[in-house]
């Protein structure tokens, strides 16, 4: 039996166990599913990126659990299924009160607050696709480690400072075919102000920096930075604008001979994702984004695109059907191509509250 | 807004109150007076099922020493605005407790009835006899968080207990003559005041909680309308006024705004005004529009 499959069966035989465990107790996790169908249409002339031909995705159902462990923590769950990979997105247990400091501990597996948009999950974006800034750097489902992370609230009047650190487990940055030489531990962190200048205006902005290694065999490590930036402006159900923007740098050192590998040279390289998305109607919003993004290891490997959508919320996040026209152009590109991709979102599970 | 609490002393520090809405803050502001700060999170001229979790409020909650939560599922993102402001000495109040809920489903809910409530209907603080029992609950946290000053606050609740009971009087006699007549709401958050006052909802604006009005429920209700004669519609000011107005349009009924809570007009100042507005503004559509 497919092996996916196997996975999601034992997933679901240890809720249905869980409910005669829970029985002693009142508490049972909130469970949601997040199910993303997608129709996906190239025009790509120079054949460069695959067929031509509209084509139907499965391109994950992820499943949710979380809930409180005790009055002082929570743990959650995110597990991923995908057309050819199934696997943990996140997986945490976080130490709520209790702490001096204001200070509250994750641990586990969780993705990364490098930068505000890689805390999130892709079905949350209107734009649908993890921007290229993600997806070169650190991969398709993004940056996620194993660690501790410890974050803290400092008010500032009515504005907050939050200030959050992690120590990870390294070797996030490697592809997964090169050495068997551990990676050293790595560290993130992320400073951000929050505040609302004005009745139903929120802006948050960030600085972040991540420090790991990318090359453990020759001990080399790369020193990565980003700026975010969101603001929202919502007044009432019907309408809503929110601006992203966020930019990352990154420095490492690369063997520019592949025979003396103790050379190194340093490579720095940029990447910027900007975007906006307003909802016009109580179920309908439409933006644009633009995308940049150089080659970790190469300044000259160079991608961009820029797209608009649309999407139609029947109720709330339940069911939304999402557009997108993306044109895509770059280093190893003969021409540039166009993709259109229309989504079917869906969700299972309680009303969960919207994070800024 | 009326306050019956002690007057502090310049030198006593205040009891820092954060209500998940403006009605409770209010009543808390009643009993306590000078002695509680009284913040509040939504009020009447925002949709409190759809709150978004903030710093500013998890900053509001780090100072606070006592949480008011309306509690039935209403206030659900309260928890995650808890859990963010990492406050360990809170004393979270649920003001629902002691409540006779109204609408609890004997059966199994699900999404197909829209965004219902499991719980019962949550919009309890609109019949004054429940704002007793949440005046009660609100002093006893206040009291239990501030012990020094518990004498203060149970003479703050008595005092409001008893214009409360003078004022359910006078809003039963001028409230007279709305015994028995029907109206349209948008969303079903008036169960409990129509049920003190004898009014009678007779439809919603929107299909099932929580979903767009649609072109075929709206032909719905305007033939209700005719039917029975109705001639209010009461909407709620975070709603959009299209479909009630074209219902008012086909049917003659008149659109009125509803606050459902504190702050959600001018003069609706504390739980007092709250009601007195209500009762006011369905009385001058009723009588303006036999």
């Amino acid at each position: 039996m497919n092996r996916r499959i196997i996975f999601f069966i034992a997933i679901l035989h240890l809720f249905i166990l869980r409910q005669g465990i829970l029985a002693q107790t009142t508490a049972n996790p909130d469970i949601s599913f997040v199910g993303d169908f997608r129709l996906v249409g190239h025009n790509d002339a120079a054949g460069e990126i695959g067929p031509n031909e509209p084509q139907f995705i499965f391109h994950e159902l992820e499943i949710t659990a979380g809930s409180y462990l005790n009055p002082y923590s929570r743990a959650d769950l995110t597990i991923g299924l995908a057309e050819d990979e199934t696997g943990i997105e996140e997986a945490y247990a976080t130490l709520l009160r209790g702490l001096p400091w204001n200070l509250q501990v994750r641990a586990g597996q969780y993705l990364l607050d490098f930068g505000k948009l890689n805390t999130q999950h892709p079905h949350q974006w209107s734009w649908i696709r993890r921007p290229l800034l993600f997806e070169r750097f650190f991969g398709e489902e993004g940056l996620k480690g194993v660690g501790v992370n410890v974050t803290t609230l400092v008010p500032l009047w009515s504005s907050a400072l939050n200030i959050s650190g992690s120590i990870l487990q390294g070797g996030f940055l490697m592809p997964e075919s090169e050495s068997d030489v551990p990676a050293k531990l790595a560290g993130n962190g992320r400073v951000s102000i929050f505040a609302s200048p004005a009745e139903n205006s929120s802006i948050e902005v960030g600085i972040s920096g991540l420090y790991a290694q990318h090359d453990p065999p020759n001990k080399r490590w790369a020193t990565m930075g980003n700026v975010d930036f969101k603001y929202k402006w919502k007044p009432d159900i019907y309408r809503s604008l929110i601006i992203v923007a966020e930019a990352l740098i990154n420095s490492r050192g690369t063997s520019p001979d592949t025979v003396n590998t103790e050379l190194t040279s340093n490579i720095t390289s940029y990447g910027a994702f900007a975007a906006f998305d307003f909802q016009f109607r109580r179920r309908f919003d439409t933006g644009a984004f633009i995308d940049y993004s150089q080659s970790p290891t190469d300044s000259d490997d160079r991608l961009t695109a820029y797209g608009i959508f649309g999407g139609f919320a029947l109720a709330e996040e339940t069911y939304r059907v999402g557009l997108l026209l993306r044109q895509d152009t770059g280093t190893g590109l003969d021409k540039a191509y166009q993709t259109i991709e229309i989504q079917l979102l869906w969700s299972l599970g309680p009303h969960k509250p919207h994070q800024f | 807004m009326i306050a019956f609490g002690i007057m502090a002393t310049s030198a006593q520090a205040k009891l820092n109150v954060v209500a998940s809405s403006s009605d409770l803050a209010a009543i808390a502001k009643s009993i306590g007076g000078d002695l509680v700060s009284a913040k509040y999170i939504v009020d009447g001229r925002s949709d409190p099922h759809f709150i978004e979790v903030l710093p500013s409020y998890m900053v509001m909650v780090t100072r606070a020493d006592v949480y008011l939560k309306i509690g039935l599922g209403l206030d659900f993102w309260a928890q995650p605005i808890i859990d963010g402001s990492r406050n360990g000495r809170l004393k979270i109040v649920d003001c629902s407790r002691g409540i006779s809920v109204l609408e609890k489903s004997s059966e199994p809910v699900n999404a197909s009835m829209g965004d219902v409530h499991p719980q019962g209907n949550p919009h309890y603080w609109l019949d004054p006899a429940n704002a007793l029992i949440m005046a009660h609950n609100i002093a006893e946290g206040l009291a239990a968080s501030d012990p020094a000053n518990a004498g203060a606050y149970n003479d703050g609740l008595a005092k409001f207990t008893e214009l409360l009971n003078d004022k359910i009087v006078t809003w039963q006699q001028d409230a007279a003559p709305l015994q028995g007549i029907q109206i349209i709401t948008y969303h079903n958050s008036w169960p409990y005041f129509c049920r003190a006052f004898g009014i009678k909802v007779a439809g919603f604006v929107e299909p099932k909680p929580g979903i767009e009005p649609t072109a075929s429920h709206t032909a719905e209700i305007i033939d209700l309308v005719k039917a029975q004669g109705i001639r209010v519609i009461g909407k709620e000011p975070y709603f959009s006024d299209k479909a009630p107005k074209s219902i008012a349009a086909a049917t003659g009924a008149l659109v009125i705004d509803l606050p459902p809570s504190v702050s959600g007009a001018p003069g609706m100042d504390d739980y007092f005004s709250l009601i007195d507005t209500l009762i006011a503004r369905l009385l001058a559509a009723a009588g303006s529009n036999p």
